[in-house]
C-alpha cells in the first residue's frame, strides 16, 4: 500500500477518516511516525497551502485539510512523543482581549501544526496578562496575535507593551494577523512580524524561529 | 415634520444617467460621491451622534443633515436622497437568535453563532418580526422616518443568504458541514431565504415601496426596471466557486426574482464567482468595493458586460498618496458603458493598498477633491 500518497491526496480532499487510517496503517508496516509526519502530512499541507496563495482553493477547501491534517496528527503525535521527534517550534496563539473572533486564528493554528509547529491556542478575548502567564510558563517561541476589529486591534500593542514591561520582549517574537491589520501597524506597534493569511503566517513563524536560533 | 426641499431637478437627471447605465445606453459613466453614509465606519469620532441606534429622531437628524448637505455640495452627481433604518449587519439573523451589541461609537457588532449541532438547524426559525426587539426597532424606525420626513426610505441593510447562514451557524461549522452535512446546510440556507424574503416584503410595505422598485444598494438607486431588492454577499469571497455554486446560487437567485431582479454587493475580489453571478437569476448589478484593485475588477466588469449586468465599482476614498492617480487607473481601465461609479467619503479611514488606514481628513475638501478628480478621469477618456 501506498500510504503516504494515500494520506496526501486523501489530506487535500479533507478527508479525515482517510488520513486517520491511512496514518494508523503505515504505523503498524513499520514507518516511522516522523517520516509519515514529513513526507505525508506536512507534504499536503505544503500544497494546501501554496494552492490557497495562489486562489485555486480557497478558506472551505483549506479547513476541511487542515481538520483531517489533525485527525492524522491525534493518532501520529503520542508516537512522535515516544520516538522524540522534536517540534519545529511552539507558537502561542489567540485573538486579543474585547474580540470574540476565531476563524482565522484557528485556521493560523492548523496550518503551523500542519506546518510542525506545537500550538498553545488560548482561543478569543484574551487578556494581556494571560498571554503572558502562558508565555512565561511555556516558553514559547512566538507569540501570534489575531483582531479582526479596528476596536480590539490596539489591544496587540497592549500586549507587546506588557511584554516589554515584564522584560520578555527580546525572547519571543510577536507575529500579528487579521483584516484591519496590516504591515504598517506592525511596524508601528514594534510587532516583528504581519501575516496577511494562514498561509504566510506560516512563512513567518518560520522565519521568525530561525532568527532565534 | 422635517422635509427637504424638492429636489426633483437633480433626482430625475440622476434616474435618467443611472437607468441609461443600466441599460448599457450611457456614455458617460454616472458619478456618485457618496457623504451620505449611514454607518458610522469611517466617520469622524466628534461627528458620531449619541443615541445613533437608540432614537429613530436622532438617525433621522443625522441622515437628514448629510442628505441636505449632500444635494448643496453636489447637484450635479447621481446619489438619491433616501433614508436607511441602519442597524448593523445582523438584523436578520438576530430574529433567528443572534445577539447585537452597541458599542460606543461604533456600529452594532453581531455575538458569536447560536447553533454548534447540525440537527439544531431542524429547529431554526425566526421570531415574529413585529415580537423580536431588532427587527421590530427596524419597523419602527421607517414608521417614524416615514411619518417625520418627505424622503423615501429604503430597507435596513441586507445581508443575503449565505451571510446570514454563517452569521447563525459560525463559519467553521458551516464549512464543515458542507462536507459533512449537506442536506442540512441546504435546509439552513432554505429557511434563511425564506426569512430573508418574508423580512425585504414587510419593510417595504411599511415604507410604501413597491415589492420590484426602489432598492438602493449602498445607496446607490437601482433604477426602476432592474429590480426592487440587494443583498450583500461578502463571504463569497472566500469561498470556491464549486461550493458556492451549490450552496449560494439558487438561494440568491430565489431572493432577486422575489422582487423582479435586484443587485448583490461583495468587497474585494471575487472573480472565481464570474459563472456564478452571470447564472444567478435576476442579477441586473453587482456593487463591488474593490479594494483598489482594479484588474480583478476589470475583469469582472467586463464579463458581467456580456450579459447587460451594470457594475458599480465603489470604494472608500483613498489615502492621499494615491488620491490623484486612483480615478486615473480606474477609468483608464474601464469602458464606460454599464459602469457606476461611487466613491464613499471617509475623513477617519482611508484605503491604502487594498486595506484600510486609520487617517484624519477634512470632509469637504476631500469630497471637493473628490468630485474633481472623478469628472476630470471619467470625461478625459471619452
Amino acid at each position: 500500500m501506498d500510504y503516504l500518497n494515500n494520506i496526501v491526496e486523501d489530506l487535500q480532499a479533507g478527508n479525515a477518516e482517510g488520513v486517520k487510517t491511512n496514518v494508523e496503517q503505515a504505523l503498524e508496516s513499520g514507518m516511522s511516525a516522523d517520516e509519515i509526519l514529513q513526507q505525508g502530512m506536512m507534504k499536503a499541507m505544503a500544497v494546501v497551502g501554496e494552492k490557497f496563495k495562489k486562489d485555486e482553493i480557497f478558506v472551505p477547501e483549506v479547513l476541511v485539510a487542515a481538520r483531517a491534517m489533525k485527525s492524522g496528527m491525534e493518532i501520529l503525535k503520542p508516537v512522535l512523543v515516544d520516538d522524540k521527534v522534536e517540534s519545529q517550534g511552539t507558537v502561542l496563539l489567540g485573538t486579543v482581549k474585547g474580540d470574540l473572533h476565531d476563524i482565522g486564528k484557528n485556521l493560523v493554528g492548523m496550518m503551523l501544526e500542519g506546518g510542525g509547529f506545537e500550538v498553545i491556542d488560548m482561543g478569543v478575548d484574551v487578556e494581556a496578562a494571560e498571554f503572558v502567564a502562558k508565555l512565561k510558563e511555556q516558553q514559547a517561541d512566538v507569540l501570534a496575535m489575531s483582531a479582526l476589529l479596528t476596536t480590539t486591534m490596539p489591544e496587540m500593542k497592549n500586549v507587546i507593551d506588557v511584554l516589554k514591561e515584564e522584560g520578555l520582549r527580546d525572547k519571543v517574537k510577536v507575529i500579528i494577523g487579521g483584516a484591519p491589520v496590516t504591515d504598517d501597524y506592525a511596524e508601528q506597534i514594534e510587532a516583528d512580524a504581519y501575516a496577511k493569511d494562514a498561509a504566510s503566517a506560516v512563512d513567518k513563524v518560520k522565519e521568525a524561529v530561525a532568527a532565534l536560533k | 415634520m422635517k422635509n427637504l426641499k424638492n429636489y426633483k431637478d437633480h433626482n430625475h437627471r440622476a434616474r435618467e444617467k443611472l437607468k441609461n447605465a443600466f441599460k448599457f445606453s450611457n456614455q458617460k459613466s454616472p458619478l456618485l460621491i457618496y457623504n451620505a453614509n449611514y454607518w458610522l465606519f469611517g466617520e469622524a469620532e466628534d461627528k458620531i451622534p449619541k443615541n445613533y441606534f437608540h432614537e429613530p429622531a436622532v438617525m433621522l437628524e443625522y441622515q437628514l443633515n448629510k442628505i441636505t448637505e449632500h444635494y448643496a455640495k453636489y447637484p450635479d452627481d447621481c446619489y438619491i436622497g433616501f433614508l436607511m433604518p441602519w442597524y448593523g449587519t445582523g438584523v436578520l439573523s438576530s430574529s433567528f437568535g443572534v445577539g447585537v451589541n452597541y458599542p460606543e461609537k461604533a456600529d452594532p457588532v453581531l455575538d458569536l453563532f447560536i447553533i454548534d449541532e447540525p440537527e439544531k438547524i431542524k429547529d431554526l426559525k425566526p421570531d415574529d418580526f413585529y415580537e423580536n426587539p431588532l427587527t421590530a426597532k427596524v419597523l419602527k424606525t421607517i414608521d417614524y422616518f416615514k411619518e417625520n420626513s418627505n424622503l423615501p426610505v429604503g430597507v435596513t441593510d441586507c445581508q443575503g443568504p449565505l451571510t446570514t447562514a454563517l452569521q447563525i451557524v459560525g463559519y467553521e461549522n458551516y464549512i464543515y458541514w458542507m462536507h459533512d452535512y449537506p442536506d442540512l446546510i441546504h435546509l439552513l440556507m432554505e429557511k434563511v431565504t425564506e426569512a430573508l424574503i418574508d423580512w425585504v416584503k414587510l419593510q417595504k410595505k411599511h415604507a410604501g415601496q413597491p415589492l420590484d422598485g426602489e432598492a438602493y444598494i449602498l445607496g446607490v438607486r437601482i433604477p426602476e426596471g432592474f429590480g426592487g431588492v440587494w443583498i450583500s454577499d461578502d463571504d463569497s469571497v472566500i469561498f470556491g466557486s464549486e461550493l458556492y455554486r451549490e450552496f449560494v446560487v439558487p438561494y440568491n437567485s430565489k431572493v432577486l426574482k422575489a422582487f423582479g431582479g435586484g443587485g448583490i454587493h461583495y468587497c474585494g475580489k471575487a472573480t472565481q464567482q464570474i459563472d456564478n453571478y452571470l447564472a444567478t437569476e435576476g442579477l441586473t448589478c453587482i456593487h463591488n468595493m474593490m479594494l483598489d484593485d482594479i484588474a480583478s475588477a476589470l475583469k469582472m466588469k467586463n464579463a458581467l458586460a456580456e450579459k447587460n449586468i451594470a457594475y458599480i465599482a465603489g470604494d472608500f476614498s483613498p489615502t492621499e498618496d494615491r488620491f490623484d492617480t486612483y480615478f486615473k487607473d480606474l477609468f483608464s481601465a474601464m469602458d464606460q458603458s454599464g459602469l457606476i461609479v461611487s466613491s464613499y467619503l471617509t475623513t477617519a479611514v482611508g484605503l491604502k493598498k487594498g486595506e484600510y488606514k486609520a487617517v484624519t481628513r477634512d470632509q469637504h475638501k476631500l469630497g471637493e477633491k473628490t468630485r474633481e478628480l472623478m469628472i476630470e478621469a471619467r470625461d478625459s477618456r471619452i
